[in-house]
């Protein structure tokens, strides 16, 4: 791989110098070890970012003309996609300039939202805040930069000592934190999208990267292309974009695939073919407590092998409907020494009601199998949005962690978070706050009933979209008075909807940022353009609030020595008013963020680099560890001798934040468990939710690209043609989706986008005018609290009356 | 789509079976045409054209219907030609490849209307270009069918892929007229609502000297093949005056100081060791 880019370089510097003898037109800027900045004869500057959207972290040149994003380029100096991007990529600039961006702030009077100024609206909050800050909530997302997330946690942690802080993440990869804590210790994968180039067989745990990660699929599949081999097995519930790339499809009856999982840890015990060497030095075994807990007990090699027992390859097919043969065939692959297996997996593991269980089994079956730690040899899962990993794990804006892997409970952690944040000791609260769904039901719950959340300040996120059961955890805010909604959005959603109080945010390049993506790499990237209107970056509102609180008198706003918490200083040493907007970009606000955040990621040894070393890089991995020649080095694989700088040496592979302290990693038994809401008579069909290539998430940014509107204009019930056949249903008819929840009307797909089996329908949840989650369960993995929006119980019938979409429509563009 | 209908047999009925019998005929020799390799999913895609064959041959025994091939049936070779199957492919003439070619010679209004549809077709230049059709869905196997060579379908002349051929094309490029024939909301206006304005195409290269070979105004990033454009199948206006010659970078050159990440000034030939993006490892 250090080859590959070697080449790479020199072929650049070769093309570089032969253009440059062949003539030299204009003069351009030298790119300079601080700067990835460059200047074309067009007029145009370019500058590095990574992409807004999701959790691959692609890097893009983002050229910049009279203070406008005119194109977007392929960084062909990032690793992650050496220049190629996928279409929301490409057209990622156009999501600055939609028409209806959000100006200015704006406060629900008489029902309607009227323009207020700034100071008003920072003034507003803080009030609410004081009046009773138990009661006020934090909600933010994967999308927050590093900084911002790490404001809003030392604000509510630190200053309100208040846990009530959640990020959208625990909806979309709470399952993956938890499964990589109970196997390893510690969160967040140990491979990376190198694996990805070395692996001979890539298995897809209903997953659908062609479509969700597209860059990562094209780096697999691209291997074929320049005549190398790489198996793909797709293990899904429909036939996806993705499956028509692989070798062996197997389709399973949705939350069956613990029971696949455990078929192949069955037939490697079976055939006397598990890796005894691997698992004798780095593993013990595990089995669940009830109720059910992140940590479980030990049980003995003996207890698993007798739990495994029951689920033989026929046991798997009467569970799941795939074959017992293919069964035998994965149980043959991971017997299998001298090949690579990667396993990748996003939302369809983690969006599980056992989705702690599933993600422990994944790791089980690489580890049992020694399929770990070598090149291509991982258990990997991908994120959705672009600091997933970065802020809300990293950071840990969830209501059960401080910074850096910590968690509140634990008095240690506690005091250590208060040192770093120079507060009085006892500061944190102990006690976790609610997680995303408990939090959006106590806001959404009469006072008087003991719904005690009474504020929620939303950040870069879309709740009144995204959250399942829509009905109850959102909508039922609505005429609640005493309650109060604050969205800081950059366009009108679903969320502002109900908003009493609308904050127009800064976008993308219109601020500083940090990211970090799914392999542990943390990306930075400057300001490049103005926001527009009186928008502001969400850092600010954060520390404009908790200023403004300051003033008011609100205690925990001064740290032990009475400053104020978020003391913003010069190079020279000398206080900038940063929660003044007119001295914000006086000092880089992110840097010192940052640098500060950076203190808390040696404890579970994820290092990061300086702001400065990130500013020059296309993003590093952690741990990033500066070497004796003072470069900083980035860590490829972790646990692996060689690659990760805290393996101790002849250790080969050292779990080193193993749970049982003796450098082993856990191998877990977990039962298949039936689904929470299962298909009846009364409500006869699987629903499964999710995404598609050209829009992200709930479609607020895409929606408003006309290349990727056009693309894909509006959602759809995704049927198979029997069904659609058995309910009188055609190509675009309307048909009526409907739970014991609620019900929405879409016209219907046959065969869509991918093709479902009988008795299952999918639905994109992009859409605001469609919003599916008024009919999602919802029901969350009682580890991880996160929710499954891939299986619920419907019946889908044919409307009535005319084939129309809802009047309501989102400004075009 | 509607449930078969049953035909009655009477010359009303008959009609419509010549028709099926037509559309059975164009539905064969199309799929033939595209001869694309499909999945198992087509087999299982019972759409109603052959039901809609088989009710007509029941109604009307004294027609034989030949039943359209399925596209899954093509790899395995089980396909056969039925008797009315006629091909003239083999017979068909094509003109000579140099008398095909014309050196574009375009008006200013030629000119300025080839543009304004480029400019229709992606959001800025180098964006990736949209295609004016709907796409299948679920595979880009077909795409190069019409995009790998140049190839012109009734008056338009289809652009050509100037890249080199990755894997799969519906990752970067997707319709602008909707998945399919059923969405009812379609061709928004690529400027309507969205005030953004993409970086514009260049202009002409410069040249050193009257007669001397232009160099390029743009740059080559992602695309090697310059007779996509430029060649015989090009859809834009400056067309190769000598198509014959293949090595186009010994006359033309790539102007450097267009490529976004590249640092001109630098003294050639450029030492590895003092490439200075890489001063981090």
């Amino acid at each position: 791989m250090t080859m590959d880019r070697r080449e790479f370089l020199r072929n650049t510097a070769m093309a570089a110098a032969t253009a440059v003898i062949a003539q030299r037109l204009g003069a351009v800027e030298t790119l300079t070890e601080t700067s990835a900045v460059t200047k074309t004869p067009d007029g145009i500057r370019w500058d590095k970012a990574p992409c807004r959207f999701c959790g691959t972290g692609c890097h893009v040149r983002v050229g910049v003309k009279d203070g406008r994003v005119v194109a977007i380029q392929g960084e062909q100096l990032a690793e992650v996609n050496k220049g190629l991007l996928c279409v929301k990529g490409y057209h990622v600039g156009g999501i600055l300039y939609g028409k209806d961006r959000l100006t200015t702030p704006m406060l629900r009077r008489n029902g309607q939202l009227e323009p207020i100024s700034w100071d008003e609206a920072i003034d507003t909050i803080a009030k609410r805040v004081l009046k009773d800050p138990k009661g006020f909530a934090f909600y933010g997302s994967g999308q927050w930069t590093i900084p911002e997330g790490y404001a809003a946690q030392k604000f509510m942690k630190g200053g309100l000592a208040n846990n009530h802080i959640e990020p959208n993440a625990r909806l979309c990869m709470a399952s993956a934190v938890t499964g990589y804590l109970s196997v390893y210790g510690v969160d967040e994968p140990a491979g990376c999208y190198d694996d990805l180039d070395a692996a001979d067989v890539i298995i897809l745990w209903g997953n659908n990267p062609a479509e969700m990660h597209p860059v990562l699929f094209s780096r697999v599949i691209d291997r074929r292309t320049k005549g190398q081999t790489v198996k793909i097995i797709d293990i899904g519930t429909r036939r996806t974009r993705s499956t028509e790339f692989a070798d062996e499809y197997l389709e399973f009856r949705p939350q069956s695939d613990m029971a696949i999982a455990n078929g192949i840890a069955h037939l490697l015990l079976k055939n006397d073919a598990w890796d005894k060497a691997f698992v004798e030095k780095h593993c013990n075994f595990r089995g669940d407590n009830q109720p059910l807990d992140l940590l479980g007990k030990p049980i003995s090699f003996d207890d698993y092998r007798k739990a495994v027992e029951e689920y033989t390859p026929e046991f798997v097919e009467k569970i799941s409907g795939v074959p017992a043969a293919k069964i035998r065939m994965l149980g043959e692959l991971f017997a299998k020494r001298d090949i690579r297996i990667t396993s990748l997996w996003c939302m369809g593991m983690n969006q599980h009601t056992r989705g702690t269980a599933i993600n422990r089994l994944v790791h089980s079956i690489h580890l049992l199998s020694g399929h770990f730690g070598k090149p291509g040899d991982a258990p990997t899962s991908l994120t959705g949005q672009p600091s997933a990993c970065g802020t809300a794990r990293e950071v840990g804006t969830m209501c059960n962690f401080l910074p850096g892997g910590r968690l509140v409970v634990n008095a240690g952690h506690r005091k250590e978070s208060e040192e770093i944040w120079k507060l009085p000791e006892g500061r944190i609260n102990p006690k976790p706050g609610y997680h995303t769904v408990q939090l959006f039901e106590k806001f959404c719950t009469p006072t008087d009933k003991g719904g005690d959340i009474h504020t929620v300040i939303v950040q870069v996120t879309n709740p009144g979209q995204s959250l399942p059961n829509l009905h109850k955890l959102f909508k039922a805010k609505q005429g609640l008075e005493d309650k109060f909604l604050i969205v800081s959005e950059v366009y009108p959603t679903a969320t502002t909807e109900l908003a009493d109080l609308v904050l127009p945010a800064a976008l993308w390049v219109e601020k500083n940022g940090i990211f970090g993506n799914s392999e542990r790499r943390t990306q930075q990237w400057f300001k490049q353009v103005e926001p527009p209107g009186q928008a502001r970056p969400d850092a600010w509102i954060t520390i404009a609030v908790a200023h403004r609180l300051f003033e008011l008198g609100h205690p925990g706003m001064k740290d032990r020595e009475g400053n104020f918490i978020f003391t913003i200083k010069d190079e020279k040493g000398a206080e900038v008013p940063a929660w003044d907007f007119a001295h914000y970009e006086d000092v880089n606000v992110d840097k010192a963020l940052y640098d500060e955040y950076r203190l808390f990621s040696f404890y579970k040894h994820k290092h990061l680099a300086p702001y400065d070393v990130l500013a020059k890089a296309r993003g590093l991995r952690w741990p990033v560890v500066q070497g004796a020649d003072g470069s900083w080095n980035e860590t490829k694989f972790r646990f692996t001798e060689g690659s990760d700088p805290f393996v101790a040496k002849g250790k080969g592979i050292q779990f080193y934040h193993s749970v049982t302290k003796d450098d082993k990693a856990l191998i877990w038994f977990c039962p298949y468990e039936p689904a929470a809401e299962s298909p009846d008579g009364d409500f006869p069909t699987w629903l499964c939710t999710g995404r598609v290539l050209e829009h992200w998430h709930t479609g607020t940014m895409t929606m408003r690209v006309p290349q990727l509107r056009n693309a894909m204009p509006n959602a759809y019930v995704e049927m198979n043609p029997d069904d659609a056949a058995a309910s009188g249903l055609g190509n675009g008819d309307m048909a009526v989706v409907e739970s014991r929840r609620g019900k929405i009307e879409l016209p219907v797909w046959i065969n869509g986008r991918a093709r479902p089996p009988r008795g299952t329908v999918f639905v994109p949840f992009f859409d605001e005018r469609l919003l599916i989650n008024d009919v999602t369960l919802g029901e969350p993995c009682p580890i991880s609290k996160e929710p499954d929006y891939k299986k619920c119980a419907v019946k889908v019938y044919r409307k009535a009356t005319a084939n129309v979409l809802p009047e309501k429509t989102i400004p075009h563009g | 789509m509607s449930e078969p209908s049953g035909i009655p047999n009477t010359g009303a009925g008959r009609k419509l079976a010549v028709v099926a019998v037509l559309i059975s005929l164009t539905l064969g020799l199309s799929g033939f045409f595209m001869g694309l390799r499909q999945t198992e999913l087509a087999s299982a895609d019972s759409r109603p054209r052959i039901e809609m064959v088989q009710t007509a041959d029941k109604g009307s025994p004294e027609i034989d219907v030949p039943v359209a091939p399925l596209y899954a049936e093509l790899p395995s070779g089980k396909l056969r030609l039925n008797k009315d199957w006629v091909v003239h492919l083999a017979t068909l003439k094509q003109p000579a490849p140099e008398a095909q070619y014309v050196v574009a010679s375009l008006s200013p209004a030629d000119l300025a209307r080839l543009r304004a549809t480029r400019t229709t077709r992606r959001q800025y230049d180098g964006a990736p270009p949209v295609a004016p059709h709907p796409l299948d869905q679920l595979t880009p196997v077909a795409c190069l069918e019409c995009h790998g060579k140049p190839t012109k379908i009734g008056n338009t002349q289809v652009s050509q892929i100037s890249h080199p051929v990755y894997t799969n094309c519906i990752q970067c490029h997707v319709s602008s007229a909707g998945p399919s024939s059923t969405w009812k909301e379609r061709n928004v206006a690529l400027s309507e609502g969205n005030s953004f304005s993409g970086k514009e195409q260049s202009g002409q290269g410069t040249r050193a000297y009257v007669g001397a070979p232009p160099a390029m105004p743009h740059t080559t990033w992602m695309r090697d093949d310059c007779m996509s454009c430029h060649g015989p199948g090009g859809t834009v206006a400056l067309r190769t005056s000598h198509p014959n010659r293949q090595s186009c970078t010994q006359c033309h050159a790539v102007n450097a100081a267009l490529d976004s990440r590249l640092a001109s000034g630098l003294p050639p030939p450029l030492p590895i060791s003092d490439w200075k993006t890489d001063s981090i490892r």
